[in-house]
């Protein structure tokens, strides 16, 4: 669905404040001056979001999933180029970085911190309902991005949101993204609900 | 009567006993409610002293934010937690002996009875030290051969820049050492001239000796310059044919027409370097007819095929080499009688044998006096897998 200017700006803030409080949250863990932002975010179809992909060829991305479902249905995914992946991990950790491939420590490591930046995001969505989602297993894959994103699409009604995220670790920038992917009309809910909660806040 | 909510662990989760990894399940106050066999086996704390008592108390360090915080929201109905092994080397401290202590990766999911009143939070540990220690082994070796590598590729450029110091050197040695050697060549000339009639024929004969010695003086820089020179060239690879190279090699020896040569007919054509295998060949031959007693002398030049290298020899039925001079024959500057002289040099052989080990090969002699010598050496098939092994 397309979207307008206004919902991407209200969504834009729902994922800067998730990111916020993400990079708070590994501030605190790690004690680095980490800073994450989403400048740009942006509604898609399977269809859109393929042409995308091939526009940059085939590239594997590692990405950090989790799959939600309850008043809103769908997969929250953050997902990193390999390079860049060790890049951030090596200056998280304080380790040379290794090789492109992905070691396991280094899944184990961007599990952890993909896992802090998608609760704080999910944890930042959900604050405007009262009710919980029910969520899977955290979980790490590699494909590339279309096929990793196609694995969750049961119906190509399915939204796409895909945020850029912007990663400021001292002398290190990384870009990455944060996908959402929601089943059919769960989009739809959580825009009514960020309606909703607007015209309280106006009303008050 | 009301029954305790938190029975619903208890008859839910009595499968957690079997699992093979740790776990442990607390309600959100931190109190224990369920403390399976494998974690008790691996933290050494019994379900007795655990079940019902905060977590907080036996783990202290749990309730800095940075573990509090994350798994509160597990209560609130957040999203599973991981707290992965690099930056946590533990929840729960598992010690496994020699003061030290599992890596554990560990996830953390929300629990809640049928009613969703009370959230609980499943904690599962995995024990990765094992894993964590084989990949630290792993990079250590890694690193060990890239230093390794490292090392060598800089040790190959030592290597090169010595050799080419070095034959710029021998050239620049040789040069100086030549001028004043052709000076006192000069001068005994002059001296032999101007005083022909004046000096006693003892004098005369010491001078015409000297004369000889700055000759042989002046062939064995040369030699040295010859020898140095092979040292850093590079040799471009090519289809050599055995057969026609060594033709090549005989009629430059200029030998007694008399001289007989056999030429094996399976001499090999194959991809090598041509001027250094000429070389060897042509030291081997030169060396077959220049110490031959006889003008019919004949020589043989064959060839084994020995798998991964060709096996040549180059065989004469000349004098034969004297056993106490064949221990030393390949070392520049001896030869096979006592003296050098200018017909030998004692650096033929030396060349021979450095072109040959340097391509990982061996050189050998057989001989005996009276009764012909023979030398056989080996030669790679295939030298750009030998210079480079892992193209």
């Amino acid at each position: 669905m397309k979207l307008t200017e206004d919902q991407i700006d209200a969504l834009g803030e729902i994922f800067n404040i998730g990111v916020g409080k993400g990079a708070n949250t590994l501030n605190q863990m790690l004690g680095c001056q980490i800073k994450i932002r989403v400048p740009h975010i942006q509604s898609l179809s399977l269809k859109e979001l393929e042409e995308q992909a091939q526009e940059f060829g085939p590239k594997e991305v590692a990405t950090v999933n989790l799959r939600f479902k309850g008043s809103l249905t769908g997969n929250a995914m953050l997902a990193f180029p390999p390079q860049s992946a060790q890049n951030l991990v090596a200056a998280l950790t304080g380790e040379e970085p290794g090789s492109p491939e992905l070691d396991s420590v280094t899944v184990d490591t961007l599990s952890e911190m993909g896992n802090i930046i998608i609760n704080a995001v999910m944890g930042s969505i959900t604050n405007f309902f009262n009710q919980r989602l029910d969520y899977s297993v955290p979980h790490y894959a590699e494909d590339a991005i279309h096929n990793l994103v196609a694995s969750f699409v049961s119906d190509p009604n399915y939204s796409i949101i895909m945020a850029k995220a912007h990663f400021s670790i001292e002398n290190l920038e990384v870009d990455g993204e944060i996908g959402l992917i929601f089943g059919m009309g769960s989009l739809e809910v959580l825009l009514q609900a960020i309606e909703t909660f607007k015209n309280n806040l106006e009303s008050d | 009567m009301k029954e305790n909510p938190h029975n619903f662990i208890a008859r839910n989760f009595l499968f957690l006993d079997m699992m093979p990894v740790g776990t442990f399940i607390i309600d959100q106050n931190y109190w224990v409610h369920n403390w399976n066999s494998c974690l008790e086996r691996w933290s050494g704390i019994s379900k007795e002293t655990i079940l019902g008592t905060s977590l907080l108390e036996h783990f202290p360090r749990l309730k800095q934010p940075q573990y509090s915080l994350r798994i509160n929201e597990i209560f609130k109905g957040g999203p599973p937690v991981i707290f992965s092994s690099k930056f946590h080397q533990y929840l729960i401290p598992c010690p496994i002996g020699k003061g030290r202590y599992q890596t554990q990766q560990t996830m953390v999911t929300p629990v809640h009875d049928e009613k969703v009143q009370n959230h609980y939070a499943l904690f599962t540990i995995q024990d990765v030290t094992d894993a964590t220690h084989q990949l630290a082994k792993f990079r250590t070796i890694k690193e060990n051969l890239l230093k390794k590598e490292i090392d060598l590729g800089n040790l190959l450029l030592e290597v090169k820049r010595i050799n080419i110091e070095l034959e710029q050197f021998a050239q620049v040695v040789s040069h100086d050492l030549k001028a004043p050697l052709r000076s006192i060549q000069n001068l005994t000339n002059w001296i032999l001239d101007n005083l022909e009639d004046k000096v006693a024929e003892d004098s005369k004969a010491h001078l015409h000796l000297m004369k000889e010695q700055v000759i042989r003086m002046q062939t064995m820089i040369d030699a040295i310059l010859e020898y140095s020179k092979d040292i850093g060239g590079e040799h471009k690879m090519e289809l050599v044919n055995t057969q026609t190279l060594i033709k090549e090699i005989i009629e430059e020896a200029h030998a007694p027409a008399s001289f007989r040569f056999h030429i094996h007919p399976d001499l090999p054509k194959f991809y090598t370097h041509r001027t250094k295998l000429k070389q060897v060949f042509s030291n081997l031959v030169n060396n077959a007819v220049k110490h031959h007693d006889r003008q019919d002398g004949e020589v043989e030049i064959g060839v084994n095929d020995k798998g991964e290298t060709f096996e040549f020899r180059v065989k004469d039925d000349g004098p034969g080499i004297d056993p106490t001079y064949q221990k030393n024959i390949f070392i520049i500057f001896q030869t096979a009688s006592k003296k050098l002289s200018e017909n030998s040099t004692g650096i033929g052989l030396a060349i021979v044998k450095k072109i040959v080990t340097d391509n990982k090969g061996t050189v050998e002699l057989v001989s005996s006096l009276g009764e012909g010598s023979q030398f056989t050496f080996t030669w790679p098939k295939n030298l750009q897998t030998l210079n480079n092994p892992n193209p």
